[in-house]
């Protein structure tokens, strides 16, 4: 634990020194923004750490925070009726000679009240979760550290590196109580080859996520139960609370991936291409001695991200294109408990193979045209954003001689318009306004020989809810106001406040369980943010 | 130019995998790759030529819940298809003999394993064993306790069993033995400290923990009419004066399972209720309880012995706590037990009780609920002794008992 704090308090440090240590400001820094540095340079959003060396803002830090909350009854089964949450964090970029830093660091603090149905500190984490019904508030910690470094080694070729950390603690306020602790360390290692009008990129991903989950039960009301769900949360043993029911899990993930960039540029004209390959593998224990396996979780993610830009004197124009495939195949383990062969009254769990029982297909698609109207350098005065997504989910679970299959799509549009404008010398404001429309159609639930068991049931109330919640018909409004105020032009230095609102609401429910009602449902969410860049 | 086109193909083709994994996997997805064949053989003991013929065949995986049956040919063999897992295999029949005799035949397999890694069909033997239906059976257990809304809490101070003559002869209490078995509650892995050697199958007797009770009397002093049943209360009082949804067990001619001594921890019974003999008794607990999730109790006699001596004979070290003799047990040789009805939590607990006691399990929904679980009525056997209310007893409590969501003594 001291370690991690000593971590954390350099990276965090670091991450502010680069900005403080700034005295040479190569652009105008104080009309700038994180999100407008990596609009300009896709290589900084790329997994290629050498891809930062593409940057050419080169210097710029931001301490940033944010309060948000959201509630309203559009929620999925597993969302709190209404959620807070505290971010403060810092991220930099900078340049000394030829090497270049990236540097993030960040805290959250988050409150969900009657939260349940989740076992996991975050949704979809694992489609073989342990879970439990019983609403409560959970309160959950998050630290997020992230780094790159880039080195130009010649004038071709460039190497890199990114590192990505990111750790949680949860635990619900309520008996049983779900306490949770969380890891996530991604390396990747990478190069770019700059041949001027073509660059191209390579490089390398290792992840590791581990996250862990006891169940605490006190028994001050009799009749709870603890659910081990088998398969994207349809089936689940439902298991009375008693002295020796197993209420330890932990799921332990390994990424392995590729990924490589391809960046076209021509005149005014650049297309920046990425695709990424992970390859998962996830395996799922019970108990903490990780003694027995019950599932095991193969499966890959492909991403392909492309942003066709044209930079023009008056207009920028930007075509994004970013497609998702990530296909999931859950496999429960046969895994017996058995005497140890030569042993007189020794048991242990002895695996016997495994059975594909759930396959997850889901695909992503979004393409998005902005228009941004400049008037100067690193300045717009409108941004225009349209655009088009296609979420396509199936699910098929199998347990001899049944068979389920689920399957929806959710097609959206949306639109969206920013108006910058200047008050006076120092303040410069963004109103935004944006957008969408959800179309969704699909099928609930196709039975063969469905299964009549006592022990291991469908959840059909969290079906029908989840069925609900993706299915529904909706649209969403964006609102936002972002006042910005330079402190010191020839530093950079400025300060920001910004609100953001939005609000989805279902216009048309194929299904209303409990709690959905007929009447139209809603979420709001409203978002407040102060930063200092430098 | 040509390079970008190079590049174009390189992306398409790359689009061309999606999915491929999917396809790639779904030979892992058909029911051919998903089951496996498990092959009965059902036989009947020696000294008995009923026929084999017809007999229901189940398959259950404790482990998962999952549960597959198939009915026997004329040759006594069946095959059934069934998912990937570890299973018993379960049977049972019974046939009445001329003057009244009913022999029930029942057998439990050892595991039955088809994973993905065994052959695609099994074969294993069901020899059925032979034992005679019950006179005294044990009509109801009510363990669980009820929910006492003021506190908040469960309780289970109530608990009680109704032991009833199924018979069309009187039949005699004295002598008549009750307990638990080790472990109070079911067990959610393998019982493996009391199956035999190498085996996944009980022994042939079952460990008695905690108390020993019988009904006092050596002879003819005690008779149970036909249809006549006697109430076995743990505390003897009226619960119902503290705990609305709790019941009175303070009536004149119930048992107490009380000794101001072994159990002063207990209420003492209301005047007029009569009290059970406690012969034996190992811990320092000052109350008996019955499991509140799920005991295993079952009735019993000495076989013509008297207590010290069936102590002296039976009295055991408990296997899982050899150092502790607070956890001491006495073998029951499954001969002698009567009656027996195994309690499960969870549909996936394994068995206490060997199948020739009772080859199934009975279940509530919990502690606190007010149920019990309670014998169905044999609805041909009841019309054939002419209204005299007959109880299902085919030693196996799955198809026997049912739970009552409101115990008999309150209604």
């Amino acid at each position: 634990m001291k370690n991690k704090i000593l971590y954390i308090t350099l990276i965090a440090l670091c991450s502010i020194s680069y900005g403080a240590a700034d005295a040479q400001i190569i652009f105008s820094k104080a009309n700038s923004s994180i999100e407008k540095i990596e609009r300009a340079a896709p290589w900084l959003k790329s997994d290629n750490g050498a891809g930062i060396v593409y940057n050419g803002a080169s210097n710029f830090s931001t301490i940033k925070s944010s309060l948000s909350q959201d509630k309203g009854a559009y929620k999925n089964f597993y969302d709190g009726d209404d959620n807070t949450f505290v971010n403060i964090g810092t991220e930099s970029y900078k340049r000394v000679k030829d090497v270049f830093f990236y540097g993030k660091f960040g805290y959250e603090y988050g409150q969900r009240n009657g939260q349940a149905w989740l076992g996991t500190i975050y949704p979809n984490t694992t489609v073989n979760p342990i879970s439990d019904s019983i609403p409560g508030k959970f309160l959950r910690e998050d630290y997020f550290l992230a780094t790159k470094v880039g080195y130009i080694f010649n004038e071709y070729v460039s190497l890199g590196f990114n590192v990505d950390y990111h750790s949680a603690v949860g635990a619900k306020r309520v008996d049983g109580r779900n306490s949770n602790t969380m890891s996530y360390l991604a390396i990747s290692p990478g190069f770019t080859v700059n041949l001027k009008n073509v660059i191209w990129g390579l490089n390398f991903m290792l992840k590791h996520n581990v996250e862990r989950v006891t169940y605490s039960f006190l028994g001050d009301v009799t009749g709870k139960s603890i659910y081990y769900f088998d398969g994207g949360l349809w089936f689940a043993n439902e298991l009375g609370i008693t002295n020796t029911t197993n209420l330890t899990r932990g799921y332990f993930k390994d990424f392995y991936g590729i990924g490589s960039q391809l960046e076209f540029r021509f005149g005014k004209f650049s297309f920046f291409n990425q695709y990424k390959f992970d390859y998962l593998n996830e395996h799922d224990y019970e108990g903490s001695s990780l003694t027995k396996r019950y599932a095991y979780v193969d499966g890959i993610n492909q991403q392909y991200n492309g942003v066709l830009s044209y930079k023009g004197e008056k207009m920028n124009h930007f075509i994004d294109v970013k497609y998702e495939s990530d296909e999931k195949f859950s496999y429960s383990i046969m895994s017996l408990y058995e005497l140890i062969p030569g042993e007189f009254s020794t048991y242990a769990y002895f695996e016997y193979g495994r059975t594909l029982r759930y396959i997850q297909a889901m695909k992503n698609l979004e393409v998005v045209y902005s228009n941004y109207i400049l008037k100067g350098a690193n300045d717009y005065s409108w941004i225009i954003n349209l655009g088009y997504q296609g979420h396509l989910v199936d699910k098929d679970y199998r347990i001899f001689p049944s068979s389920y299959h689920q399957d929806y799509l959710n097609q959206t549009i949306f639109g969206k318009i920013t108006k910058n404008l200047k008050i006076g010398k120092s303040i410069n404001t963004d109103l935004y306004a944006g957008y969408g429309i959800t179309t969704s159609s699909g099928t609930k639930l196709v039975e063969e020989n469905p299964l009549s068991l006592e022990a291991m049931k469908m959840n059909v109330n969290i079906l029908n809810w989840d069925w609900a919640y993706n299915s529904a018909d909706r649209y969403k409004i964006d609102l936002g106001l972002k006042i910005s105020k330079t402190l010191n032009e020839k530093m950079g230095r400025s300060i920001y406040g910004a609100v953001n609102y939005s609000i989805i609401k279902a216009t048309e429910l194929r299904e209303t369980p409990s709690p959905f009602s007929s009447d139209l449902l809603n979420r709001n969410t409203i978002e407040v943010r102060l930063g200092y860049n430098f | 130019m040509k390079k970008i086109y190079k590049v174009t193909l390189i992306i398409l083709s790359i689009f061309l995998l999606n999915g491929c994994m999917e396809e790639a996997r779904l030979e892992q997805f058909t029911d051919e790759a998903l089951s496996s064949t498990i092959n009965v053989r059902v036989s009947m003991p020696t000294g008995f030529s009923y026929p084999v013929a017809g007999l229901v065949v189940k398959l259950n995986d404790p482990t998962t819940g999952l549960s597959f049956q198939g009915t026997t040919n004329s040759q006594g063999e069946v095959a059934i298809h069934v998912a990937h897992g570890s299973y018993f295999a379960t049977t049972e029949t019974k046939f009445t003999e001329p003057g009244g005799i009913i022999y029930i035949f029942n057998a439990t397999s050892s595991k039955i394993r088809v994973s993905p890694i065994d052959p695609k069909s099994v074969t294993t033997n069901l020899n059925l064993t032979v034992s005679k239906a019950g006179q005294i059976v044990i009509k109801e257990v009510y363990y669980g306790g009820c929910f006492d809304i003021p506190t908040n809490k469960s309780y289970s101070k109530d608990q009680y069993i109704i032991l009833y003559n199924n018979s069309s002869e009187t039949a005699y209490l004295d002598s008549l033995c009750i307990g638990v078995t080790w472990p109070y509650n079911a067990p959610s892995t393998p019982n493996t400290y009391w199956y035999k050697t190498g085996t996944t199958e009980l022994r042939d007797s079952v460990p008695m923990t905690s108390h020993g009770w019988m009904f006092p009397g050596t002879g003819n002093s005690l008779p149970l009419q036909p249809a006549g049943q006697v109430v076995l209360a743990l505390n003897a009082i009226d619960h119902s004066l503290t705990v609305t949804a709790s019941v009175n067990l303070g009536v004149s001619g119930y048992w107490a399972l009380y000794n101001a001594t072994t159990t002063k921890g207990q209420s003492v019974p209301n005047v007029g209720v009569n009290l059970m003999e406690n012969y034996w008794k190992v811990g320092t607990a000052t109350s008996y309880v019955l499991s509140s999730l799920s005991p295993a109790v079952f009735i019993f006699n000495m076989g013509g012995k008297t207590s010290t001596q069936f102590i002296t004979d039976t009295y055991t070290w408990n296997l899982q706590y050899p150092t502790n003799r607070n956890f001491d047990v006495l073998m029951v040789d499954k001969n002698l037990v009567l009656d027996g009805v195994d309690c499960f939590r969870n549909l996936t607990d394994y068995k206490r009780l060997r199948p020739e006691i009772d080859n199934g399990f009975a279940k509530t929904d919990g502690s606190g609920q007010g149920q019990s679980i309670h014998r169905k009525v044999d609805i041909a056997a009841t019309a054939a002794a002419n209204g005299r209310i007959v109880y299902q007893d085919t030693n196996n409590s799955s198809n026997d008992f049912e739970k009552r969501t409101t115990v008999s003594l309150k209604q």
